[in-house]
């Protein structure tokens, strides 16, 4: 895994989501070969885009030749940030490749990526309903197969249980995931898989094989700080996209369009797998079963799966870059309570909650159903220089507020916000530059003069003292400025 | 930075969609009106509307969706959403309630439909929405789609005011589709005032082009991309007497009541103006 492109994975999944990061970094190849594959795609991709962009796809669908480019222009408001909000989804849509601009100048047009259309269309006008062919087979009809079929909310906590112990894992208070298939027939492991995603340090998994299992988030690297944070709907794209990578380069367009169907499925329904999947599909069941997205069980010698709630809120619409559109599953059950005076009240009986509130909190106290801790300039500042961003944070206590709060608006105090912002930006104030320092000029004569202007000339003079005729200089100029003053000194020697 | 605060990216919408399906506008409408929406008959129409919603559902997750038919008889819930979100039970509610309506003979030759009615109705059902979704701690924007063919009934005039100003004010657009050939100008005044989209298709055939690009615009990209233009809305009002539009009517100054022709007395108020002349006569609006 090279790191350049992990740094730049990270850099625009902040604006774009992991799944839209994802997609831009395929192939143009292997993006026209997953829009080919099934109408799925096409709708998971519409619901990953931002609204604007979404409102321009569905514009293009139905025109074969395309719009006009300086037509498409013209759609957005009269405002500046209204063109850069239009011309941004443009480009965003380019990237994805579900839009071409054909044509230069005048006859510029912009025409939607064929396959993808047709499969769009073909979604909406079949209504979300049988689009697959072969998947008419309703395991639903069979008793045995309904039998064995949890309830909602076994199935929730059974998904809920495995993405805590997930996230436990990651920050090393919980070995559960370390073991691969020593529970489940999965292969997946989940160390290895978040080293990959740069997420964990290769040392700390050494580490913890030696048995210093409490040696808490010491491998987890500022990327793994700020994917606690995230929406478990963007860590599970996180961590998906790192499989897919990962496991099977050869089939991926294959891995993602199942995965991208698996989404649309309906949670708490049962699905056949033996005879139906293909036995890359089979794998990447097993894998998902492993981290809690799905649920599987056996009757008659035959599998089926049952997709969890986590499993179908991958592809719920665009999640912005706060955390208030979250998959509605976890919106009802927030649990955290943050008054003006910075004490935060979590009900939880979650380590992993309790994990993550540590991260920015100073735990106060711990009682069997809930956590008191208080937001304070050390502890803030403590998480950002994990590696935490301070919307993060706010986007986290305002996505996790508690149902009696959130009935207030804004949900979390806004001086508590504004405050967390300027704890972050206190670390700012001060920025190291090397550089080097110029001093004993003579006293009379014009050469502090002329060094000075060079220096400010080539945008490399840092600070001057004219009193004592002294200055700095950015390091990085020091070479080209030596040269500079030794030929200003010959000259002033000549004179 | 306070701005932030409300800076919510929130494109989860509820929209509700009121389609005419008054039979006796339709059986006789049928052909009519070369190239228009309404000419390509009533099955068209739907069509249009199913792939429109199938792609408004497409759009998010969350969104949520009614239909309304706006009959001869009154007006009928075609679909609904379910609602609470955590329900005990999604998958029995999830396919809706399917009617079916036979059309019951009634005395009143009625060619116009009553929206007035419909529009009500779906206020109501946008407030019921919000005040569910907001115990549950999300939010919904509401947002209610005329699509009306047959022409505007004058006596449903104030009604339909009313109706208009409670969506302003709960800040609901209420987008407006005239697929008739002619102007309907008590939905041209709806979209005016809750800052809605009021759309005459020009090629009928292309309906569902006309409702993707601008009834599928949620809030968020409202404030980012145009809606079309309204041109010449008619902004006159019907008097209270013989339900015509007027240009120029007189208003009672007690309760601003607009009549056609000067009497002595209000009708609505009984404020008596045979003393001195006070009614006056001016342009409204």
């Amino acid at each position: 895994m090279a790191p350049a492109r992990d740094a730049a994975t990270a850099s625009t999944s902040a604006a774009d989501g992991a799944f839209v990061a994802f997609l831009c970094a395929l192939a143009p190849r292997e993006l026209d070969a997953l829009y080919a594959s099934s109408p799925w795609s096409a709708l998971a991709v519409l619901r990953a885009c931002d609204s604007i962009a979404k409102q321009i796809i569905l514009r293009l669908a139905y025109v074969d030749d395309g719009a006009d480019a300086r037509e498409c222009a013209k759609w957005c408001g009269d405002g500046a940030s209204d063109a850069r909000a239009l011309e941004r989804a443009m480009a965003r849509l380019a990237r994805l490749r579900v839009t071409t601009a054909l044509g230069e100048g005048e006859d510029a047009r912009v025409v939607a990526n064929e396959a993808f259309a047709n499969n769009l269309r073909r979604a909406l006008e079949r209504g979300f309903v049988n689009l697959d062919d072969g998947d008419g087979a309703d395991a639903r009809e069979d008793a045995g197969v309904a039998a064995k079929v949890p309830d909602r909310a076994t199935l929730n906590a059974y998904a809920k249980a495995k993405w805590e112990d997930l996230l436990l894992t990651l920050t090393g208070a919980s070995n559960a995931f370390s073991r691969p298939g020593a529970k489940v027939k999965g292969r997946l492991d989940a160390q290895a898989l978040f080293r990959a995603a740069g997420l964990t340090t290769a040392t700390t998994a050494a580490l913890k094989k030696g048995g210093q299992k409490r040696l808490k988030n010491a491998g987890v690297t500022a990327e793994g700080f700020a994917f606690l944070l995230q929406t478990a709907q963007e860590q599970i794209w996180v961590l998906l996209t790192q499989y897919i990578r990962d496991s099977q380069k050869t089939s991926a367009t294959s891995a993602i369009s199942f995965l991208l169907r698996l989404t649309f499925q309906e949670p708490g329904r049962a699905y056949a797998m033996t005879g139906v999947l293909s036995d890359t599909e089979q794998d990447v069941v097993l894998d998902l079963t492993h981290l809690g997205l799905l649920y599987t069980f056996e009757v008659k010698k035959k599998f089926y799966y049952v997709p969890t709630l986590l499993a179908s809120g991958l592809s719920g619409g665009f999640t912005g870059d706060d955390g208030d559109t979250k998959a509605a599953a976890a919106a009802a059950e927030g649990h955290i309570i943050v008054e003006t005076n910075y004490r935060v009240y979590a009900y939880t009986s979650s380590a992993v909650e309790m994990e993550i509130l540590r991260l920015f909190t100073r735990a106060d106290y711990r009682l069997p159903n809930l956590y008191v801790g208080m937001l304070t300039r050390e502890s803030v500042q403590n998480a950002l220089r994990a590696g935490v961003d301070a919307e993060q944070i706010v986007g986290y206590i305002r996505a996790h507020a508690h149902k009696q709060v959130r009935r207030k608006k804004p949900s979390v105090p806004s001086t508590v916000c504004d405050q967390i912002r300027l704890w972050a930006r206190d670390m700012e104030r001060m920025e190291a530059e090397e550089c080097v320092l110029y001093c004993d000029f003579p006293q009379a004569g014009t050469f502090y003069g002329a060094v000075v202007s060079e220096a400010e000339k080539r945008g490399a003079l840092l600070w001057r003292d004219d009193a004592s005729r002294r200055l700095t200089v950015r390091a990085s100029a020091h070479d080209e400025m030596k040269a500079v003053v030794g030929a200003l000194k010959q000259k002033l020697d000549a004179v | 930075m306070a701005a932030r605060e409300d800076d919510v990216a929130d494109d989860k919408s509820l929209l509700v969609v009121l389609v005419e399906t008054n039979p006796r506008y339709w059986a006789a409408s049928e052909g009519k009106g070369d190239g228009t929406a309404a000419a390509n008959g009533l099955s068209s129409v739907l069509e249009a509307t199913t792939v429109f919603l199938n792609s408004f559902f497409a759009l998010n997750q969350q969104n949520r969706a009614a239909v309304i038919a706006v009959h001869d008889d009154g007006c009928h819930y075609l679909y609904t959403s379910p609602l609470e979100l955590n329900a005990g039970d999604a998958s029995a509610s999830a396919t809706g309630k399917k009617r079916t309506k036979t059309a019951t003979p009634s005395s009143r030759a009625a060619m116009s439909s009553p929206f007035a009615g419909a529009l009500s109705l779906a206020l109501c059902y946008c407030n019921r929405a919000q005040t569910l979704e907001t115990a549950a701690g999300l939010r919904v924007r509401p947002r209610i789609l005329c699509l009306q063919a047959s022409q505007d009934n004058p006596t449903d005039y104030i009604s339909m005011m009313n109706a208009i100003f409670s969506a302003q004010r709960q800040s609901i657009p209420i987008d407006a589709f005239a697929l008739g050939e002619h102007d309907l100008p008590f939905l041209q005044q709806a979209a005016h005032i809750t800052r809605g989209a009021y759309v005459k298709p020009t090629h009928g055939a292309g309906l569902l082009q006309y409702l993707l690009s601008t009834a599928a615009l949620d809030m968020r990209s409202r404030s980012h991309l145009k809606l079309p233009a309204a041109r010449g809305v008619d902004f006159r009002a019907s008097c209270f007497c013989h339900k015509r539009p007027v240009s120029v009517g007189f208003v009672c100054s007690v309760c601003l009541s607009i009549f056609c022709e000067r009497r002595s007395s209000c009708d609505t108020c009984g404020a008596d103006f045979a003393a001195d002349a006070q009614v006056t006569s001016v342009p409204s609006a």
